[in-house]
């Protein structure tokens, strides 16, 4: 019966880019052009570009590298442990920087001890019935990690909107602390004014934002944090 | 007294599903004959014993659904049968050869008592059905068994949220056929963890998992009571993490008792050992390869190896036994001082270590559990599910991406050794999901996309990975993936041609047949809203001050 089995393709004739951790600092990552894409690439060169962070909106390039096969396999280094990385397949050609393929988005390992020490205590039955009553029909996305297709890109929209109607929402973030001393949103140091103040602004999507804000102490030694938590829906 | 602690031993009992009715003889069909003689029922008889004796025990358990398929499966079951009848033959031979060899006869006089005791516990004891006979000690309070994912696939590896969840979809419902119940835990297949996953389990109700170390000890906020509680996910599953110091004392190459001297040493076997043309009846292949009969101690690191003495080997279980339970006495009498409520330790090990890898395994385990409850009263063995029944309140945190494999990560399932089957895996799930999608006008097609199902599953196997990062039988091992890889295509061809071979599918079926009752739509898109998450954290906002 072995004999009569197809062989195990070398490729697929399909589009897809996959990105898989292998390690806290290492990605492996997989991709095909299917054919009718291969002729989008043209006289460009194709690179993968490595995104860290999870909304696209916020995602920072970390690095781009030049490939050459429509067909292939690579392994990338990651300089930040637990962070989100996405990878994009794009060609780079003189006027711009044209996105074919879209990775899943995954996250790495934290590799060390957290320094965040504050705690969170809840009971199995309030969080399990708290998650379970959320269930809806909706897409497979994990709260954490959207996987996206490799096709949405080149997805087209079947539905004509009659009026065009586009709504952004951004968020405010404002506060003060004593001067001197440090703040950290997210784990990430940002700008604090001499008398103590600080603002920030945020692109707010769907889903639920959590911004946990730490201030430390000039002295190094007292820590405060709260963690706002802000949703959006739209309907 | 009150215990000041909890010590929650683990057994972890997996082999992937290797049968070949096509084959008068599998190589590959060793493994679940040398785990079934030396693990299982060794096992079940000190559980036996333990409920004879009305010994406390509280031992917790999986038992991966690729296992329990094998051990209720007809063919399987009647040549492990043939299987032990050629032991227990070549027992015989042992005993006129080493007749007159007073250092050896007594050992061919303990392996021929020890195959023939097999047989009579396989079929009478135990009534040929071991998966139930566990079920039964479960039911009676000795062990708390957990579920596992269906083909034991590597979930930090895959790239498809349907994929991850059609894997535990599968171990839990087959779970709840076996046990008439719902699971309870969960065994991760090495313990493998990544973000997402805590989704699939808790649609499918699992209550815990249990990672390595630093799964638990590197999450996010650093948890207060480092391994020695459980940590749970917004979500509401509960992460337990492996403890280093009874994790080292077992399984180190080095430290760890198995690798003690007297204990018998794995690699003298008589196959290897004794003239080719009269072991070679009992050997699967034309190479020379273990029987099972082993009449060496470890002795040393180098040099002449003494003969096994198993009164000498047998002092040196309790002794290690009453060692580990002193060592884990203690770790909770300081862990009891600086935590405010009962550490547990959490000590998981895979199953076939103890008879196996590790020949006095089961006589270690028998000590301790008799000592733990009769030489002491500051430890009491625990399950994790017990443990959350007392202490439902936990930290919540985000565990970290891990696996118990060597490095802590993903590398020794993605090297490349074994990079190459993920391309594979990965279209076979994604079209899989896009099957999943028909609604099956008749029972062929029906059939045909249940068996499609069955190859990525069988496909998705960690073993394979690892046995081809090992590098011990690659052979089989790529062409298990690419068998797999292969039927599927095939029959996804086939299905959408809508044209069935149907002298294909039924062999097909006939030859993997686990999960008969296996639906394709187990690979449809999850129902679940991104809303969820974080729904706990919207209720308050937390300010804490150092």
């Amino acid at each position: 019966m072995r004999d009569n089995l197809p062989p195990v393709p070398v490729k697929y004739g399909q589009s897809y880019l996959v990105s898989l951790v292998k390690n806290i600092h290492w990605l492996y990552v997989f991709w095909e052009l299917a054919p009718e894409e291969i002729d989008l690439v043209g006289e460009g060169r194709m690179i993968l570009r490595l995104f860290k962070g999870k909304e696209p909106i916020q995602q920072q390039i970390m690095a781009d590298v030049t490939i050459t096969d429509s067909f292939g396999s690579q392994y990338l280094y990651l300089a930040e442990p637990g962070q989100f990385y996405q990878v994009q397949l794009a060609v780079v050609n003189s006027r711009e920087v044209v996105p074919l393929l879209s990775s899943n988005l995954v996250f790495t390992p934290f590799g060390k001890v957290s320094d965040q020490e504050d705690t969170k205590w809840a009971s199995v039955d309030e969080l399990y019935q708290e998650y379970s009553g959320c269930l809806t029909m909706d897409t497979v996305s994990s709260p954490e990690l959207s996987y996206m297709s490799s096709y949405q890109l080149q997805r087209k929209s079947l539905y004509q909107p009659k009026v065009d109607l586009t709504v952004e929402t951004e968020l405010i973030i404002y506060g003060k602390v004593t001067p001197g001393a440090m703040v950290y949103v997210q784990g990430e140091p940002i700008t604090v004014n001499e008398e103590g103040s600080f603002s920030l602004r945020y692109a707010l999507s769907d889903g639920t934002l959590i911004l946990p804000i730490k201030a430390v102490a000039p002295n190094g030694m007292q820590t405060q944090t709260t963690v706002p938590v802000i949703s959006r829906e739209t309907y | 007294m009150k215990a000041k602690g909890f010590l929650a031993i683990v057994l972890h009992a997996h082999l992937p599903y290797v049968r070949h009715p096509e084959l008068e003889w599998s190589l590959e069909e060793l493994w679940l004959y040398e785990a079934i003689t030396e693990t299982y029922l060794p096992l079940l008889r000190i559980f036996d014993a333990f409920e004879r004796e009305q010994i406390p025990c509280r031992l917790t358990m999986s038992i991966t659904p690729t296992l329990g398929s094998m051990l209720q499966d007809q063919l399987l079951i009647e040549r492990y049968l043939r299987h032990l009848d050629k032991m227990i033959d070549l027992c015989e031979k042992e005993l006129e050869r080493t007749r007159w060899q007073p250092e050896f006869y007594p050992l061919a006089q303990m392996y021929y008592q020890f195959y023939t005791e097999a047989k009579t516990d396989f079929c009478k004891r135990f009534s040929g059905d071991l998966v139930q006979a566990f079920a039964a000690f479960q039911d009676k309070g000795l062990v708390e068994i957990i579920a596992s994912c269906a083909t034991h696939g590597f979930l930090p590896l895959m790239d498809h949220a349907q994929a991850v969840d059609a894997q535990i979809a599968v171990g839990a419902n087959w779970y709840r056929e076996q046990f008439n119940r719902d699971p309870v835990g969960f065994w991760l297949p090495e313990c493998g963890y990544a973000l997402g996953v805590e989704r699939s389990l808790q649609r499918h109700g699992i209550k815990y998992v249990i990672t390595d170390t630093h799964g638990v000890l590197h999450s996010v906020p650093r948890p207060r009571y480092a391994v020695y509680a459980p940590v749970l996910h917004q979500v509401g599953v509960a992460f337990f993490g492996r403890d280093v110091e009874s994790s080292k004392q077992v399984w180190s190459a080095s430290e760890g008792y198995p690798g003690d001297f007297v204990y018998r040493d794995f690699y003298r076997d008589i196959g290897y050992d004794l003239d080719y043309d009269y072991v070679r009846p009992y050997l699967y292949s034309d190479y020379r390869g273990h029987t099972g009969i082993k009449y060496y101690r470890i002795t040393g690191i180098e040099g002449e190896k003494l003969p096994y003495c198993p009164k000498v080997a047998r002092e040196k279980a309790a002794e290690h036994a009453g060692n580990f339970m002193f060592n884990r006495e203690k770790q909770v009498e300081y862990l009891a001082k600086h935590m405010d409520r009962e550490p547990i330790i959490v000590a998981p090990y895979d199953a076939e270590l103890f008879g196996h890898w590790w020949f006095e395994g089961p006589q270690w385990l028998d000590f301790l559990v008799r000592k733990i409850a009769f030489d002491q009263k500051t430890i009491k063995l625990i399950t994790p599910g017990e443990y959350l029944e007392r202490h439902r309140i936990n930290q919540v945190v985000q565990p970290s991406v891990s696996s118990w494999g060597n490095n802590g990560y993903n590398e020794v399932w993605l090297d490349d050794s074994n990079e190459w089957i993920y391309r594979h895996l990965s279209v076979m799930a994604k079209e899989m999901v896009q099957l999943a999608n028909i609604e099956a006008g008749d029972e062929i097609i029906k059939r045909a996309l249940s068996a499609a199902a069955r190859q990525v599953l069988l496909a998705q196997s960690s073993d394979w990975a690892f046995i081809m990062q090992t590098g011990t039988m690659v052979d089989y091992a790529v062409y298990r993936t690419n068998l797999h890889i292969q039927r599927f295509n095939l029959l996804k061809q086939q299905i959408m041609d809508g044209c069935i071979d149907l002298e294909f599918l039924e062999t097909v079926e006939s030859q993997d047949n686990l999960f008969p009752n296996l639906d394709y739509r187990v690979f449809r898109q999850a129902s679940v809203n991104d809303k969820g998450v974080n729904h706990a954290w919207q209720l308050t906002s937390i300010v804490s001050q150092k």
